[in-house]
């Protein structure tokens, strides 16, 4: 069998977690069920990497520019033009070629899937974020558009989260019955829990954040949680990994709470810096006010860390090893973080049983539903 | 023919408030009163009023006799929440079918923490029944029907003529649980619950996956009236009526037809424990591990299972002799609602078969049992803190 992935990201060239997820899911599938073949459908990056695929570049550039500015979602007409360019550019160059399934993942790809659709070939739409998610809920409408017509042209539409489907249902009016519910995976081999953490020599604690800095990854609320951690326990130092349109805005505001001593601000780092950042932590913390997924919840668990989530991502759906608050409960956070740090039995806890939980999700598990889903929409 | 003994425990714990770590030092009030009264009410009304009556006019028409084993937590809770509850009790008490079953008064770990206080648990129950049903028990039901031979030991030293344990095949080995043995190095009876023909009712009743669904009173007196051995002992949640079946799942009508049909051609006669008292023993048995009746186990694992339970038990027990030392009355009470075999429940990490009947107790109070350890957790360090407060300054 030949599935056309569509993607505007592939890992490890410009990616974010879309990127990660398609790139797992191939490789998976070219380990433990390589009688599925893949061409994929990428815009122009000189993509170099491991995958057993064929990789269709189509001549168009995306960039950073099409989601914000300032912080700010835009859209102007030059990304509407940078967009459907690479959409029509992308349907050319996998016109003639040889497929059965199509597999487009979110709206950046949705003309190109529905175009390539009108050739016969059963069309299924994943969607890993909506456009309410990625915008803090201003969304833009000819974004969610895209998105409402990729869901309903769709034969089939994968959400990776029941909150991703709710929405879907709630919000898009998409019926719910042709809406099934994948969880992302992780790769087991890349996260490990290392004893030896080798970042961790000076004694001190060390609460970690990873994620985009804006307004829907809840790190207003962390910075409150510190401060209130801080005040107990001067030790504890707070890690925040990423950036992001409000990366200026949060560092000012941490020294403003006069925190400037307790929380480090690392900027974008690299998969081996990410790594080590999640080995060097005590604790994991995605204070997400609005989180489909949340996959480096899942990377910081299987790297050995006791994680707490927000109640409202996709994550909390699944996992029963780690804490859940409310976004907004800053008090409850920080006092989950330093009972994690005062009782060392939950942490403990919290470790062994959400290592041995996060297995479950390995991608070769996942790649299994995948495969079920290609065959049945194959044969239908 | 054969004898049925039909036992059911009542008991509700003092749920906690959520209690962070900035609240220790701070002494708030440590029990969560809106949510034990709203499930006290709810399940007061669902279950213990319709069911209650339901046995009185059994045993009034002399169909029926119950053994029930009642906390002094649970009594705590109908008193103040419901005590309409109180007066069903005692009207059944009335009628003359009711057995009241000894324990200790918190539905504690008592037996663990000391002896004195086990004791003295096993008395403050001893005088409840006396107060309000003027009953002395003769049979005694430790805890969720934790057992070893201590136990046996210390329950005859409490003047106690019988005790009811798990029918386990780890005590039992080949033999049947329908049988009077005799605990060990002690005078005592040793009476074996049957835990299948008990979990037919409270697990499976509802259970369309079950071979023997739908279950009929007239099907389960059959089981009752072939079986080979002289008497079973049926012990089960009381909320299985009306709570955990729901009323539509036709539980209510399966207990009013159950004694009816079982006496039927002198089939079945209902007892209560203490007429199953012989001084003929079959066997003896003897249990130097701890057994109880939960989980698939049917050991201590369910309340001592992990290192969290473990280490918040040790703290509550480290906490017995400075709370009594202060001579409180009130932080000692405290201290004991906080000996509630629950609060340790509810910090279980069993993931197998058992996982879904803890979160099902667990539901209304906790996420899970992570915040059900740091909370129970930051309770006990602001007991502590009081306690170190009340020493120093004496």
């Amino acid at each position: 069998m030949n599935v056309l992935i569509l993607s505007s990201e592939l890992w490890p060239v410009f990616s974010g977690g879309l990127g990660v997820a398609v790139y797992e899911l191939i490789k998976s599938f070219n380990k433990v069920r390589n009688h599925v073949k893949f061409l994929v459908g990428i815009p122009r990056i000189n993509w170099k990497g491991d995958l057993d695929a064929e990789i269709i570049e189509a001549p168009a550039k995306l960039g950073y520019s099409v989601y914000f500015h300032n912080g700010e979602p835009i859209l102007d007409w030059e990304s509407i033009r940078q967009i459907y360019g690479f959409n029509f550019s992308l349907f050319k160059a996998c016109e003639h070629k040889k497929f059965d399934v199509i597999h487009a993942n979110d709206w950046m790809t949705v003309p190109a899937g529905i175009m390539l659709k009108e050739k016969g070939v059963p069309f299924i739409f994943h969607v890993h974020s909506t456009e309410f998610d990625r915008t803090n809920n201003k969304p833009r409408d000819w974004v969610v558009e895209m998105e409402k017509m990729g869901a309903e042209k769709a034969d089939l539409v994968i959400a990776n989260s029941k909150k991703t489907k709710r929405q879907l249902v709630d919000v898009y009016g998409i019926d719910e019955n042709k809406i099934k519910v994948i969880y992302n995976g992780i790769n087991l081999d890349r996260f490990k829990s290392n004893p030896h953490k080798p970042l961790k020599k000076l004694g001190e604690k060390v609460v970690l954040f990873v994620g985009r800095l804006t307004i829907q990854k809840g790190v207003w609320h962390l910075l409150h949680a510190a401060k209130m951690v801080n005040s107990v326990d001067p030790q504890v130092k707070f890690v925040i990994v990423g950036d992001g349109p409000d990366r200026n805005y949060l560092i000012k505001l941490a020294v403003s709470m006069g925190l400037e001593k307790n929380i480090i601000f690392t900027g974008k780092v690299n998969d081996e810096e990410l790594l080590a950042a999640y080995q060097s932590s005590d604790i994991f913390v995605m204070p997400s006010v609005s989180e489909p997924f949340g996959i480096v919840a899942l990377e910081a668990i299987a790297s050995g860390n006791p994680t707490i989530v927000s109640k409202t991502s996709g994550v909390g759906e699944i996992i029963k090893n780690c804490f859940k608050v409310d976004y907004w409960d800053t008090t409850l956070l920080a006092s989950r973080i330093l009972e994690t740090l005062s009782y060392p039995p939950v942490k403990r806890a919290l470790r062994q049983n959400g290592s041995r939980e996060v297995t479950k999700f390995s991608w070769d598990e996942i790649s299994k539903e995948f495969e079920k889903v290609y065959g049945g929409i194959k044969g239908a | 023919m054969h004898n049925a003994a039909f036992c059911a425990v009542l008991h509700q714990p003092w749920r906690i408030n959520q209690y962070t770590f900035f609240d220790i030092g701070h002494h708030k009030h440590y029990f969560n009163d809106g949510l034990n009264k709203r499930l006290f009410e709810r399940i007061a009304r669902k279950s213990y009023l319709p069911t209650l009556k339901i046995m009185k006019d059994l045993c009034e028409d002399n169909e029926f006799k119950v053994n029930l084993s009642m906390t002094g937590t649970f009594m705590e809770q109908a008193k103040k929440y419901k005590p309409s509850v109180i007066k069903a009790l005692q009207d059944l008490n009335d009628t003359g079918g009711l057995e009241i079953l000894g324990e200790t008064y918190y539905h504690s770990l008592a037996f663990l923490t000391s002896e004195n206080e086990f004791k003295d648990q096993v008395n403050m129950h001893k005088k409840m029944v006396s107060d309000l049903f003027n009953k002395k028990a003769k049979i005694f039901r430790n805890t969720e029907s934790f057992y070893n031979d201590d136990v046996a030991a210390a329950a005859e030293k409490l003047n106690f003529k019988g005790i009811v344990t798990e029918g386990s095949e780890k005590i039992l080995g080949w033999r049947d649980p329908g049988y009077p043995y005799k605990a060990d190095n002690t005078k005592l009876q040793l009476f074996m619950r049957n835990y299948k023909l008990s979990d037919d009712i409270a697990f499976r009743f509802s259970s369309r996956s079950w071979e023997g669904y739908p279950l009929t009173a007239t099907k389960y007196a059959n089981w009752l009236k072939n079986m080979p051995n002289p008497f079973t002992v049926i012990f089960i949640d009381f909320e299985t009526f009306g709570e955990h079946h729901w009323e539509d799942t036709g539980i209510f009508e399966f207990l009013k037809h159950l004694p009816r049909e079982a006496r039927k051609d002198t089939g079945v006669e209902w007892t209560h424990l203490s007429n199953l008292l012989s001084k003929k023993f079959v066997d003896k048995i003897n249990s130097p591990e701890f057994i109880s009746w939960a989980d698939m186990d049917r050991d201590l694992s369910a309340w001592l299972g992990n290192e969290m339970q473990n280490s918040a038990f040790n703290f509550l027990r480290e906490l017995e002799l400075p709370v009594k030392a202060t001579k409180d009355l009130s932080l000692i009470e405290t201290w004991r609602k906080l000996s509630t075999s629950d609060h340790l429940y509810y910090m279980s990490t069993k993931f197998a078969g058992d996982e879904e009947v803890h979160s099902y107790f667990r539901a209304e109070a906790y996420q899970g049992p992570y915040d059900a350890f740091t909370n129970f957790m930051n309770i006990l360090q602001d007991l502590k803190s009081l306690v170190n407060d009340k020493l120093t300054k004496a």
